[in-house]
């Protein structure tokens, strides 16, 4: 799921540099963290090529009344070059000039600001000019730099932008958020109606993936209601993102969501299409005891016990294919399955048995897994 | 990667190449490859600046205009 966050910040970076991802892949091995630093040390020397000169002609425009100014920049200067010269202008300045150029050339000059140098100006602009410019980015869906503007102006306003997306254009804000703890506070503020639109709009353009990258910078809270929305929204949905967390192995970072999903819901998760398959099953078993640090956590976190709870869930088609998953019957397996858990081998022996069959656990088992 | 596409890199962007050392761990023809996108992207920006500000030379009144240029376009002999 890291993968997702760099893929993020490597588009971020291509954006920036006005080019294609394409070249920029093998930053992939070099992770977000790095790749945002990267980002952001090119950001500032695309700026520091040109800082002279754009000092000058930042200079040059406080001596001409606002009005001139403004018909310079919008007929002479285009939004490349004013977006660099306002990491150069002083608050006022800017303030003063950006009330005398077209909403829709801001929108325009927001994609070539550098956040850090400007947040104080986009903060000083007045909320409604700040909501006509988000309003004109999410038409032309210039998500990147809504990403950035959102990162920078108040929750307030923040809150407001949410308001005027769809669930589309909130997903894809949302992905590249320059600042992904924001979104919490903001997703947190949605109605349950807006936050079944995100899901739909996940799963109407197949990007779970996406959106389970963001799942990790929510609270238990939000978690708990977005995957509430599954519910309303059908088996096609919940079965798209039990696909993507297949697909992305991300069990360690999805683990604490684990914990707030209510009882119907996990019903409709481990019954989707995806798990029918005995051979997703196999995958899912070897890429969980692949990451022991996830099952000691699962212990950490108490919810070995909430595995009895999704066994019961299980559909009789569901416990069906477990008939023709080889892999529950692999000794090997089942050993240290029962160390895991602290039972016998004869007792996770007895346990698969019982789970294929629709029968009780042995109760030594679900004492042991509710110890755990 | 050799400090050399490090250093290359660094030049374009007027920066320290300390800056860049996350690009060590990649191979030079990745960081070349860097190195030429940002390098393209600081001549566009250049061409850009360059056209931008001829035109913006147009609004100043004729008179003023060799001494804006000299400002605006150092080392440039047309002023």
């Amino acid at each position: 799921m890291g993968d997702l966050a760099t893929r993020a910040e490597i588009i971020k970076l291509a954006h920036e540099l006005g080019t294609d991802p394409e070249p920029l892949q093998f930053l992939q091995a070099a992770g977000e963290q790095d790749v945002a630093a990267l980002r952001r040390t090119i950001t500032k020397g695309l700026f520091a090529v040109h800082e002279p000169r754009l000092r000058r002609v930042a200079g040059l425009s406080k001596l001409l009344p606002p009005q001139l100014a403004a018909k310079i920049a919008e007929s002479a200067l285009g939004p490349m070059v004013c977006g660099r010269i306002a990491g150069f202008l002083d608050v006022n300045a800017a303030v003063r000039l950006a009330a005398h150029v077209s909403p829709r050339f801001l929108a325009e000059i927001s994609s070539f600001i550098d956040p850090d140098r400007t947040a104080e100006i986009v903060r000083s602009l007045p909320d409604d000019l700040v909501l006509t410019v988000a309003s004109h980015l999410l038409d032309t869906g210039e998500y990147i730099t809504l990403g950035q503007f959102v990162a920078i102006v108040s929750e307030r306003v923040a809150i407001k932008v949410m308001a005027m997306a769809t669930g589309e254009q909130m997903l894809q804000a949302s992905f590249y958020a320059d600042d992904r703890r924001r979104v919490d506070a903001l997703v947190g503020q949605l109605s349950d109606e807006r936050l079944v639109d995100v899901v739909q709009a996940a799963a109407d353009l197949d990007q779970f993936d996406e959106a389970l990258s963001l799942l990790v910078f929510l609270g238990p809270q939000v978690q708990h209601r977005l995957s509430r929305t599954l519910l309303a929204l059908g088996p096609d949905v919940a079965d798209g993102v039990v696909r993507a967390v297949v697909r992305l192995g991300a069990w360690a970072e999805l683990l604490p969501v684990v914990g707030t999903l209510a009882p119907d819901v996990v019903a409709v998760l481990v019954n989707v299409a995806t798990t029918r398959d005995p051979d997703v099953i196999s995958g899912m078993i070897r890429q969980v005891r692949a990451q022991t640090e996830l099952v000691d956590n699962a212990r950490e976190f108490g919810y070995f016990a909430l595995l009895v709870d999704a066994i019961d869930a299980l559909d009789d088609e569901h416990r069906a294919v477990l008939s023709a998953v080889d892999d529950l019957d692999d000794p090997e397996l089942l050993a240290w399955a029962a160390g895991q858990v602290g039972v016998g081998e004869q007792t996770m022996r007895d346990a698969v048995v019982a789970l294929r069959a629709g029968a009780e656990l042995p109760p030594e088992l679900v004492h042991a897994l509710a110890r755990s | 990667m050799t400090d050399g596409a490090r250093a290359r890199l660094a030049r374009q962007l007027a920066i320290p190449a300390t800056q860049l050392t996350v690009l060590d761990q990649f191979a030079d023809a990745d960081a070349d490859r860097l190195a030429a996108v940002t390098a393209e992207a600081v001549a566009r920006q250049t061409r850009e600046l360059d056209v931008a500000l001829e035109r913006a030379l147009g609004f100043v009144p004729a008179l003023l205009r060799g001494r804006a240029r000299k400002l605006l376009f150092p080392g440039d002999r047309r002023g």
